[in-house]
């Protein structure tokens, strides 16, 4: 059974796959998107616990 | 009349609810709820009657056909003589009618079921404080994996914390969750994990807030490989964080 990914997120990892590996181990904490940086936080709290 | 045909009448026109209930509960091939069968056979014919009754009220609406209730209790009561004679007569030469209508209502109980399980998730109506008792699926992990409870409202994605104990030391991995698996009872039976790195559990005491970015990279090392699969019962702890993607206003 799929889990909850949306469809910004499936784009995301699509077109950049390799920035979610980096954000996962610590090395960055945005995306890029068309120039753009996308930060990924926390849908309730805003420090990363780790 | 052989005793069966009542029988197997019955099982005909109940059927359609355990298909209804059949869509209603069940997701990308798994089951959604594994309550008792005499309390999903209650519901069955409940909805078998509420889904008969609306289907010949539209064959009554939109087809010339009247129904001869008189005939289908004969039929289903196992009379015998010339009544029962009679009622069989006049059901043969309706008998296309009558299957017709019985695959109309199978087709219709599945795709009103699916419409179902849609409009209670997305109205929300399985977490409702007065409705949730009655609609609410039977699998916690469901509702924790697919973000539809209060954390995962507006997430993107599920990141998942994972311990697992191993001979030499317990690890910690981190990894985005893809996809899961339930056993048929409900409970978890393994999960896919991608962008997956590990460190020892020990490992986490001499973290620093002020160098966050620097630490992480140097403690995590990369699992290399797509889909990184845990089964539960191997797994010691779980932690579950819902996450979103937004624009960086700063940039």
């Amino acid at each position: 059974m799929k889990a909850l990914q949306s469809d910004n997120y499936r784009k995301l990892k699509k077109n950049n796959p390799d920035a979610f590996q980096e954000w996962i181990s610590g090395k960055s904490d945005t995306v890029k998107k068309d120039g753009v940086k996308l930060l990924i936080v926390p849908v309730r709290h805003k420090k990363m616990a780790r | 009349m052989n005793v069966a045909f009542p029988a197997l009448l019955t099982f005909l026109l109940i059927l359609p609810g355990f298909i209804f209930r059949g869509a209603f509960t069940r997701s990308e091939r798994t089951q959604l709820d594994s309550r008792p069968f005499t309390s999903e056979t209650v519901k069955s014919l409940i909805l078998a009657i509420f889904l008969h009754s609306l289907g010949l009220q539209l064959t009554k609406l939109i087809t010339p056909i009247t129904i001869d209730y008189q005939v289908f209790l004969t039929l289903f009561t196992a009379a015998r003589g010339d009544l029962l004679e009679l009622a069989i007569n006049r059901s043969a030469a309706h008998m296309p009618s009558f299957i017709s209508y019985l695959l109309s209502i199978y087709i219709s109980a599945y795709l009103l079921g699916l419409v179902a399980q849609k409009l209670v998730i997305n109205l929300k109506l399985d977490r409702h404080p007065l409705l949730s008792d009655f609609f609410r699926f039977d699998t916690p992990w469901f509702y924790l994996f697919k973000g539809y409870n209060d954390e995962g409202e507006g997430a993107d994605f599920v990141k998942l914390a994972v311990t697992v104990q191993q001979v030499e030391a317990t690890y910690l991995y981190y990894g985005i969750l893809e996809d899961f698996y339930l056993t048929d009872s409900g409970n978890l039976d393994r999960i896919i994990l991608s962008s997956v790195v590990r460190r020892q559990l020990i490992t986490d005491e001499t973290f620093e807030e002020d160098d966050e970015t620097d630490s992480e990279a140097l403690r995590f090392y990369e699992i290399s490989g797509d889909r990184l699969v845990f089964k539960y019962q191997d797994i010691t702890s779980l932690n579950i964080e819902y996450y979103k993607i937004i624009e960086n206003s700063g940039n």
